[in-house]
């Protein structure tokens, strides 16, 4: 397989033949980032049809637009961007909808850390995929993709308080259903 | 970040999934159909060229020939109004005097030393009274001169000398020299007083010959017996006179004083000096231009998206505005201008649920029992609106003002438009693909738009034809750039327009 991260030099050098329109390299740039982005369109969508479409229709924007790339950051930050806002395309807002802002009767609860350390990375996503659409949209882009609240409330046209209420029950959702599994294993 | 999260990132962060081998294929093949977008509306860019480059050559193309034809055949702008000639005219009035011919040059603020050259027929400088047979007559060939009872031709020799190549102004009076005497000076003063029947009139042309100034300056002195006026001479052109040679079917010299004062009240002043206020209404037909720019760059698949699914249409503005001219043809316009700029949007949804929630009631040994049932129905949903951008705005314009021909001028305008107050409505997507209202910013919705706009530059080229004496046609080319994003600054995408219209509207001359 090949690298994950390129030299800086390669990568310019790759991403230039591909702005030439040369679909070897573009072809090289798909494999080298592929499985990390399929990971995350995975966690956006509701299956993994839905999460190819969502991965194909992101590396045609990323092609597409590659001349938009600045250089300024990781190009895989820019490729993983550009992933999550195809994939928060295909997110209904309705999620929020009917949102009770406020946080009251929401306590932080504990969990034995080694608990966690016996989960393995697909049991973790496996408990992502289960939240309901809108704490996981919330908690993917806030814990997995490092968007902070103004950034999420600004990408899903709500509010920040809307934004960290969701986080909040998403965490306590996922702890539930850690303490359950864990005990279902006792 | 809570401990939940630090474990959650630190396993999933280079978390890789299989992928189907078929993906790429479906890319390629993606990338190789993608055509770029055509451009979009080239006509009507090239219209509006169109239509300033024909008004550009419309205008030179008639001065043109209005000049050549006035050097080749030594004529003749025709003035049929004496309360309508300028300075490089020199006109009689009685109610027998018919016409006046001056030179093509019978515009006002004529300069003496490079266009005009009055000739002055010595017989008459010099006081003679005026007959048919002392009348000299120059090659004026567009003029009938069979039907000519009388002429003067007023020849300055001083600047005859000045110019090898002299122009023509010549008087033409019906029945002059029976009823009328004529006094002409040379100098400054050039007097033509005819006596009518009941009618005493005195034509004051007074320093026709300048030599401080370079300008020539034309009125007419009108006597009565209870009353002395003195009016500006102005002037109408060869092509107004010649549609009213056409329009009445007559020679130049059948015109009566009573046509004369019909034309009189048609024929448009040609005034040089325009200070003065003036009131325009307008309405402008435009199309815009909209410049959406991501805050981020990982914000740009979104300004893709909204760029993607909006596009311009029609759009329009309309207003009145105030114009204080100021005696060097500069002048300020204000007023209130309300503009609706237009955007069309177009989303297709391949993959919307409709939700239908079914609810049935039966009755069980008199128990009334609800049930309830919600039907999913995956399909396609259209969705098609026009966003409508409303301002209204406070214009504050330096304008510069200048005669092109007869009846026509041209004005720059440039300067700002104040925004008092803007609305929006329509529908654009959200970053998360789906249709939301702009206008929405109910709940924990965000407003998008800023209430008040701000600064917009505006600049025109505008073309004013004098339909009468106190209406003009306006037809302005014009452009307006908004000058900071109308969106507010949470909002992640910065939304400007820019637009370019055709202004048609009428002045009003108080």
């Amino acid at each position: 397989m090949a690298p994950l991260i390129l030299n800086s030099l390669t990568e310019k050098d790759l991403l230039r033949q591909c702005l030439d329109g040369d679909h070897n390299a573009q072809k090289q740039v798909f494999e080298l980032y592929a499985p990390k982005m399929m990971a995350v369109c995975k966690r956006y969508g509701r299956h993994r049809l839905e999460a190819e479409e969502i991965m194909q229709d992101g590396f045609v924007k990323v092609f597409t637009n590659l001349h938009k790339f600045e250089y300024k950051g990781s190009f895989e930050g820019w490729v993983r961007r550009i992933m999550v806002n195809t994939a928060l395309k295909l997110v209904s807002k309705k999620s929020f909808r009917d949102e009770q802002i406020g946080l009251e009767g929401y306590q932080e609860r504990s969990v034995d850390p080694s608990v966690y350390a016996k989960m393995s990375a697909d049991d973790m996503l496996a408990l992502v995929e289960k939240l309901p659409k809108g704490y996981r949209t919330v908690f993917n882009l806030s814990v997995l993709d490092g968007l902070n609240h103004r950034e999420i409330s600004e990408a899903l046209g709500i509010k920040e308080s809307t934004s960290r209420s969701q986080l909040v029950k998403a965490r306590n959702m996922l702890q539930d259903m850690i303490i359950d599994m864990n005990k279902i294993a006792m | 970040m809570n401990e939940l999260d630090k474990i959650f990132q630190s396993k999933l962060e280079n978390h890789t999934a299989e992928y189907s081998e078929q993906s790429w294929n479906k890319i390629q093949s993606r990338l190789v159909n993608q055509k770029s977008k055509p451009k979009k509306y080239p006509w009507f860019w090239m219209s509006l060229v169109a239509i300033i480059l024909v008004g550009v050559v419309y205008l030179w193309s008639d001065r043109d020939d209005t000049e050549s034809s006035m050097e080749s055949k030594n004529p003749v702008a025709v003035n049929k109004d004496t309360y309508h000639q300028t300075a490089s005219e020199v006109a009689i009035a009685s109610n027998q005097v018919s016409t006046a011919i001056g030179s093509k040059d019978e515009l006002e603020n004529i300069d003496i030393d490079n266009e005009l050259s009055i000739q002055l027929d010595e017989t008459v400088a010099n006081g003679g009274e005026v007959s048919q047979q002392s009348v000299t007559r120059n090659d004026l060939s567009e003029v009938k001169s069979t039907d000519l009872k009388s002429e003067i031709e007023v020849l300055d020799k001083t600047q005859r000398n000045r110019r090898s190549e002299t122009r023509t102004t010549a008087l033409y009076g019906e029945n002059v020299s029976s009823n009328s005497t004529s006094a002409i000076s040379s100098n400054s003063n050039l007097m033509n007083e005819v006596k009518a029947a009941n009618t005493e009139v005195t034509i004051l042309h007074s320093e026709l010959q300048t030599t401080n100034t370079n300008r020539s300056v034309a009125a007419i002195m009108e006597s009565t017996a209870n009353e002395t006026k003195i009016r500006p001479l102005r002037t109408i052109g060869v092509s107004a006179y010649t549609t009213l040679q056409s329009e009445r079917d007559i020679t130049d010299i059948e015109l009566s004083t009573s046509m004369l004062d019909d034309f009189r009240q048609d024929c448009p002043s040609f005034v040089t000096d325009r200070t003065g206020v003036y009131l325009d209404f307008y309405i402008s037909h435009e199309l815009p231009f909209s410049n959406l720019k991501a805050k981020t760059q990982e914000l740009e698949p979104y300004q893709a998206l909204r760029s993607g699914s909006e596009g311009p249409t029609y759009s329009f503005s309309a207003g009145a505005r105030l114009t204080l001219m100021l005696p060097n043809g500069l002048g300020l316009k204000t007023g209130l201008n309300y503009s609706q700029v237009n955007e069309k949007f177009t989303y297709v949804d391949d993959d919307t649920d409709m939700v239908k929630e079914v609810i049935t009631i039966t009755t069980v040994g008199g128990m009334e029992v609800r049930d309830t049932n919600v039907i999913v129905i995956p399909g396609t949903r259209d969705v098609v609106s026009t966003n409508k951008y409303r301002s209204f705005d406070i214009p504050l314009l330096l304008s510069y003002e200048w005669d092109v021909r007869e009846r026509t001028y041209m004005t720059v305008n440039g300067g700002a438009y104040l925004n008092l107050l803007f609305k929006e409505s329509g529908k654009i997507l959200s970053p998360n693909g789906e249709v939301i209202d702009i206008a929405d910013s109910s709940g924990d919705k965000l407003a998008i738009f800023k209430n008040n706009i701000g600064l917009s530059l505006f600049g025109s080229v505008g073309l004013h034809y004098r339909m009468t004496g106190n209406i003009d046609l306006i037809v302005e080319p014009n452009v307006r750039l908004l000058v900071k994003s109308a969106t507010v600054d949470a909002y992640s995408i910065e939304h400007k327009w820019f637009t370019a219209g055709l202004i048609t509207g009428l002045r009003y001359n108080f």
